[in-house]
């Protein structure tokens, strides 16, 4: 508890989370969005966070939403014409030939 | 850039592989898949200019950083009525949407949720939408939309952050993702 007070008020910077540590809700809140996205950098922060979404079931509940809404997202993506990369990079090709 | 490796060779090996990132970059900046096509062709141009100051480290944020520059030096030069210009801009608006961007048959479809997901998406200011755009559609990290965008990482993973928590609080309101406790206290559906 104290220690999860402490990282709160360090901006979660210190003191480290330890192996098996437990994150309270507000902290995987914070941490949320970089835990989906894949952006947290600490593998111990990756495990702690995903063992108590799979336990809370309030978080557990956000984080699907939010994969979901990230679902949603990234199906909305094109896919770009494959002859104009290809044209692009044969372009890249003469410039790099010197043509 | 190392004297082991050509400049001609350098660009082969680090410029032409990001080639349909940029493109895909390109097109979220234009809204237009010829503007993009011609962004990305003078993005390379410039790269190939400056790939001899090119240290190797990080191809993809240095591309992105001129890609950017040369994003905001081409709408300098561009007439300020035809940037204002509210016929252009419907007509480059509908173009930018082709019919076969909205469909993937390979995908189970929750039409409602991600019709509800589209709505909040479209009710969005372009400063959170745009950065949800380069992270979640065209699938870069932070610090390479950061460069995109010309701000701290701190700032995209803050407008990003408050984006996704609009949308999520438009599914809300709209039931069709309650929260727990909206469970809890049987609010919701």
């Amino acid at each position: 508890m104290i220690r999860s007070i402490l990282r709160r008020m360090t901006g979660g910077r210190w003191p480290g989370l330890r192996p098996g540590e437990q994150l309270s809700c507000p902290e995987v809140g914070r941490s949320l969005q970089r835990f989906l996205d894949g952006e947290l950098p600490d593998d111990v922060e990756v495990e702690s966070l995903a063992a108590h979404l799979e336990e809370c079931k309030r978080c557990g509940l956000e984080a699907d939403v939010y994969r979901r809404i990230k679902d949603a997202i990234e199906h909305r993506r094109a896919d770009v014409p494959e002859e104009s990369v290809q044209r692009l990079r044969e372009f890249g090709q003469r410039l790099a030939e010197g043509a | 850039m190392s004297d082991e490796v050509s400049g001609d060779a350098a660009f082969e090996r680090y410029v032409l592989p990001e080639v349909e990132v940029m493109l895909r970059v390109a097109r979220s900046l234009t809204r237009h898949q010829a503007d993009a096509e011609d962004l990305v062709q003078d993005t390379l141009i410039r790269a190939y200019k400056a790939i001899d100051r090119f240290d190797g480290r990080y191809p993809r944020a240095w591309l992105l950083t001129i890609l950017r520059n040369t994003h905001i030096n081409r709408n300098r030069r561009r007439r300020p009525e035809l940037l204002h210009d509210p016929d252009v801009q419907l007509e480059r608006a509908s173009q930018s949407l082709s019919e076969d961007e909205a469909s993937r048959p390979d995908r189970f479809i929750d039409l409602e949720f991600d019709a509800e997901v589209e709505s909040a998406l479209q009710s969005l200011s372009s400063t959170f939408g745009e950065v949800i755009e380069l992270v979640d559609i065209n699938g870069l990290t932070y610090a390479e939309a950061a460069e995109v965008l010309d701000v701290p990482v701190g700032t995209v993973m803050s407008r990003l952050h408050r984006g996704r928590k609009k949308i999520r609080e438009h599914l809300r309101q709209t039931g069709v993702a309650p929260t727990y406790r909206d469970l809890e206290t049987g609010r919701s559906q």
